[in-house]
């Protein structure tokens, strides 16, 4: 199955509001996106993975106008990036790597200011994503004055003014404290289900993008090695489930299992893990218990998508 | 209307800079330092001395008619015949007639030129250096006995050829032609001179008149020659000019035989104007015969004499366009205002547009220095700080952004200037008052009109404002090209200093008139020349004419346009392929 027609499968909604078309960027001849292609549907939140340099931060770029992709095309709400600029972009909200509000005016100031560029000031608006973002007791300080997470809350704050039908976000988190990251997360689910709004975010912290993706897909050296869901069991294979029992000798439980099923459980700390497909629940705790091994804990996990991120890139190579 | 948004804010941005109020600093700063720095040389018409003392109506009409007086009846007369000499001159000339009185003159001079030995005696050397008129370039024994020795030899040389003289002449020899400046105003300086011993010395320099003559028949000379028809033309205006005078005479009789106190600054006004008139006249027969010499001459040949041939010839054209119209136009006053230099009054008396004019050069130059920072902050500084990322996803162009950001930082060089005009006209007005009087615009030197001088003000700023613009292009083509904020201010700054630096140096080289950034100065063309007209230090030339021949306002505009274009085209075109990182 192609990464697209896989996507398909998992969308929810058929309104596609951000279509990445054969996107390719070469700088100096070293290949940094080798033919993009995916769709971002209205409700949905698309995590991007990849290790550093995977080009994640390009791609963004590319969809926001930054850059030019040597190949390929990028289409928001339907209108080309690169040939329809004005029109694609006013559907679009970004909080791109580096970027900055003006640190000589408050963060108020700042939010009027691109709050004018769309139209009539909504002074509400305004004070409803202050308080979305949680700058509202700072918001009327000057931004130089701010720390790092401040200055992304208003980052971020830039970015929903408008109420855009595509939301992109790279590495949102970095900075954010933890009560910043789960009211992200928060917000985050909240634009999407309530506003329709599409929503790209990368980041490498995977436990985050597990909590907050619909689905996600993990790039590396330029290309998009796999794309898949992590919302709803339905979508689930066996493939991603695994049996983790916890038990006193996990080395001695290891060479029972395998003496008995022929299979070579992996060891994690003191927990033993068989994929699910492999054998039931039951049957490993009747061999182990048989064994006289002491199980303290069983239980039948998800793999996390931290496993299916280093699987894709295991499968990879 | 979406345009005008993105232009709201970035003049908001502006607004909040903390830079704009360090510049508003240095603004007032440089307003009070133009205040303490203004002093400009008064203009003297000199005219109006020679009846100031004059108290009654007769007083004043004797004086008027006095033959002694330079301003007088007859001075203005003896202008007049002037004119006609020269014009005559000029015709005797285009018959050879005046060759022949040269060579006729010079070999009875050949016979007797042991005359001007007299200046062999040491002991006249104290003489001649103790009597150089204040002011003037002090003539020592050792430069004047060189001089009388070239001329000398000159004289010899040429006893049996007078065509070689000449070719000399025409072949642009400025040492022969300051050897006989030189020697006329030596023997101009004795002459003067009312030491008693020196009478003596007269008497032998009688002589030496013939020298003069010589000297005069020469610069008289030319191998070029005067059309007939301008010549006839110069006729005529001297026949204007003296209708004019008759009746200025006549209301000049009627308020003498009024003889009323009251009427005495009319009566000093209509004498000097009759003056004004012949004197008007004179020089425009002068300058339109020097113009027909010079017009088939090559400009090395026109520099040899007036060091800057181009400015010379837009000078003189000023001067022949600016007389005509007077002339015609019965309009020969001392009265209208010249606000072109920053050194000098505008009318014989300081007012508050000298100072306008003084403190818009200084504050001028800091203005276009605040535009070109706001607009390298507002790409090169936007660009490194990471605030353009997110200016750039909004739903406009990169074209658009770029012409909102040249267009606040225009709208901002125009309030300050206005502010700087506003503020400098204020001081200006409470502690030296306004003059009105109308200024006297010679535009392109082709035409002439008399506007108020709050026009010319006007045409100033947008001359200003003008250049402002090329250098706010320049800055943000480095900073579309280079990305460097200091990069872009520094390039610009050094540029106007090099720039400025340059026209002095260069003021009157044949190239320098050509490069892109030396036209910028539009206001040079409404009339300045002719302020500095017998000026020619590098400074007033800088201030006021333009740098080469055939120098106009159109052209001048057209290169300045030029490079505006192709800077704003680069800018455009880089800034939009830009990758903005
Ligand atoms: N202007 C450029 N010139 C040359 N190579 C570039 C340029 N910009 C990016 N690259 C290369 O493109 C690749 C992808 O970079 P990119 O910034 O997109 O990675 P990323 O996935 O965002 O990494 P990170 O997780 O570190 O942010 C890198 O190998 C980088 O060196
Ligand atoms: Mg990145």
């Amino acid at each position: 199955m192609t990464p697209k027609a896989q996507l398909k499968q998992y969308n929810k909604s058929s309104v596609k509001i951000l279509e990445i078309k054969n996107v390719t960027k070469v700088y100096k001849k070293r290949i940094v996106l080798d033919n993009i292609n995916f769709d971002v549907y209205e409700g949905e939140i698309f995590g991007f993975l990849g290790p550093n340099g995977a080009g994640k931060t390009t791609l963004i770029r590319i969809i926001c106008g930054m850059t030019r992709p040597t190949n390929g095309e990028v289409f928001i709400c339907g209108n080309s990036v690169q040939h329809n600029f004005e029109k694609a972009v006013i559907n679009l909200g970004a909080m791109i790597e580096n970027c900055q509000v003006y640190n000589y005016m408050t963060g108020y100031q700042n939010l009027l200011y691109y709050a004018n560029l769309y139209g009539k000031i909504d002074h509400e608006k305004i004070d409803e994503i202050v308080e979305v973002v949680g700058m509202t007791s700072r918001i009327h300080d000057k931004v130089r004055t701010y720390s790092y997470g401040m200055r992304q809350r208003i980052a971020l704050a830039q970015a929903l003014l408008h109420k855009p039908k595509l939301l992109v976000l790279d590495e949102p988190t970095n900075g954010l404290d933890a009560n910043g990251v789960i009211e992200l997360r928060q917000t985050l689910k909240i634009l999407a289900s309530k506003h329709k709004m599409a929503i790209l975010v990368s980041s490498h912290i995977l436990a985050e993008m597990q909590q907050i993706c619909d689905v996600f897909a993990v790039v590396d050296g330029g290309k998009v090695l796999d794309i898949r869901s992590i919302d709803g069991n339905e979508s689930k294979t066996n493939k991603d489930k695994h049996i983790a029992i916890s038990v006193n000798y996990p080395n001695y439980a290891c060479k029972v299992i395998h003496s008995e099923l022929g299979i070579f459980p992996e060891i994690a700390g003191s927990s033993i893990i068989i994929p699910y497909e492999q054998a039931t629940l039951k049957e490993v705790i009747d061999i182990l218990r048989e064994k006289n091994v002491a199980v303290y804990d069983s239980k039948i996990e998800t793999k996390t998508l931290e496993e299916l991120y280093l699987d894709i890139l295991k499968n990879k190579k | 209307m979406k345009f005008f948004r993105l232009l709201k804010g970035e003049l908001n941005k502006i607004l909040m800079r903390p830079i704009l109020y360090v510049i508003t600093a240095i603004l007032v700063v440089a307003l009070v330092f133009s205040y303490m720095l203004f002093n400009p040389a008064q203009r003297t018409d000199g005219n109006i001395t020679s009846y100031d003392s004059c108290e009654t109506i007769t007083d004043t009409y004797n004086t008027f008619n006095s033959s002694t007086n330079r301003y007088g009846k007859s001075s203005a007369n003896s202008l007049l015949e002037s004119s006609q000499n020269l014009i005559s001159a000029s015709r005797t000339n285009n018959e050879g007639a005046l060759l022949q009185e040269f060579q006729e003159l010079l070999s009875n001079i050949n016979e007797t030129y042991s005359a001007y030995l007299v200046f062999d005696n040491p002991m006249d050397q104290g003489i001649i250096e103790g009597d150089t008129a204040p002011g003037e370039e002090i003539i020592t024994y050792e430069n004047l006995q060189s001089n009388i020795t070239e001329l000398r030899d000159l004289f010899e040389s040429s006893r049996d050829d007078t065509n070689s003289l000449l070719l000399i002449k025409t072949a642009d020899n400025l040492t022969l032609n300051q050897v006989f400046i030189n020697t006329t105003s030596a023997l101009n300086a004795v002459n003067r001179s009312s030491h008693a011993s020196h009478v003596e010395l007269r008497q032998t320099l009688q002589e030496i008149d013939s020298i003069k003559q010589l000297t005069n028949l020469f610069s008289l000379i030319s191998y070029k020659t005067v059309d007939e028809e301008k010549l006839v033309e110069l006729e005529n205006n001297i026949v204007i000019a003296q209708n004019y005078m008759n009746q200025v005479e006549e209301e000049i009789y009627a308020l003498y035989e009024e003889n009323n106190l009251d009427n005495i600054d009319s009566l000093k006004e209509l004498s000097i104007r009759y003056y004004l008139i012949a004197l008007n006249a004179y020089q425009l027969t002068q300058n339109v015969i020097n113009y027909s010499y010079f017009s088939d001459m090559q400009d090395s040949e026109i520099a040899s004499y007036f060091g800057y041939a181009d400015i010379y010839m837009y000078q003189i054209n000023e001067q022949i366009t600016k007389q005509t119209y007077l002339l015609n136009n019965n309009a020969v006053s001392t009265d209208y205002a010249n606000v072109f230099s920053p050194t000098r009054t505008s009318n014989s008396e300081v007012n508050a547009f000298d100072f306008v004019y003084f403190g818009l050069e200084v504050t001028g130059f800091i203005i276009l220095i605040f535009t070109v920072v706001l607009a390298a902050g507002m790409l090169a500084g936007e660009q490194s700080s990471g605030t353009l990322k997110l200016l750039l996803i909004r739903p406009y162009s990169r074209g658009k952004i770029l012409t909102s950001k040249l267009l606040a930082t225009m709208i901002f060089a125009t309030i300050f200037l206005i502010f700087s005009t506003f503020v400098l006209f204020l001081i200006g007005l409470f502690t030296m008052g306004a003059n009105f009087t109308p200024v006297l615009c010679i535009f392109n030197a082709s035409t002439a009109f008399i506007t108020s001088p709050f026009v010319v003000l006007l045409i100033y700023l947008l001359c200003w404002l003008f250049k402002m613009f090329l250098f706010v292009l320049l800055a943000l083509a480095i900073s579309a090209i280079f990305r460097s904020n200091v990069g872009a201010v520094g390039v610009s700054i050094v540029l106007y200093f090099v720039l400025s630096i340059f026209a002095l140096i260069f003021a009157g080289s044949y190239w320098y008139g050509y490069l892109p950034f030396s036209n910028l100065d539009l206001f040079k063309y409404f009339g300045g020349a002719f302020v500095a007209s017998g000026n020619s230090s590098p400074l007033s030339i800088m201030f006021s004419a333009p740098y080469f021949h055939g120098g106009s306002f159109l052209f001048s505009f057209l290169i300045s346009l030029a490079v505006g274009v192709i800077l704003a085209l680069l800018t455009y075109v880089i800034f939009k392929k830009r990758e903005i990182k």
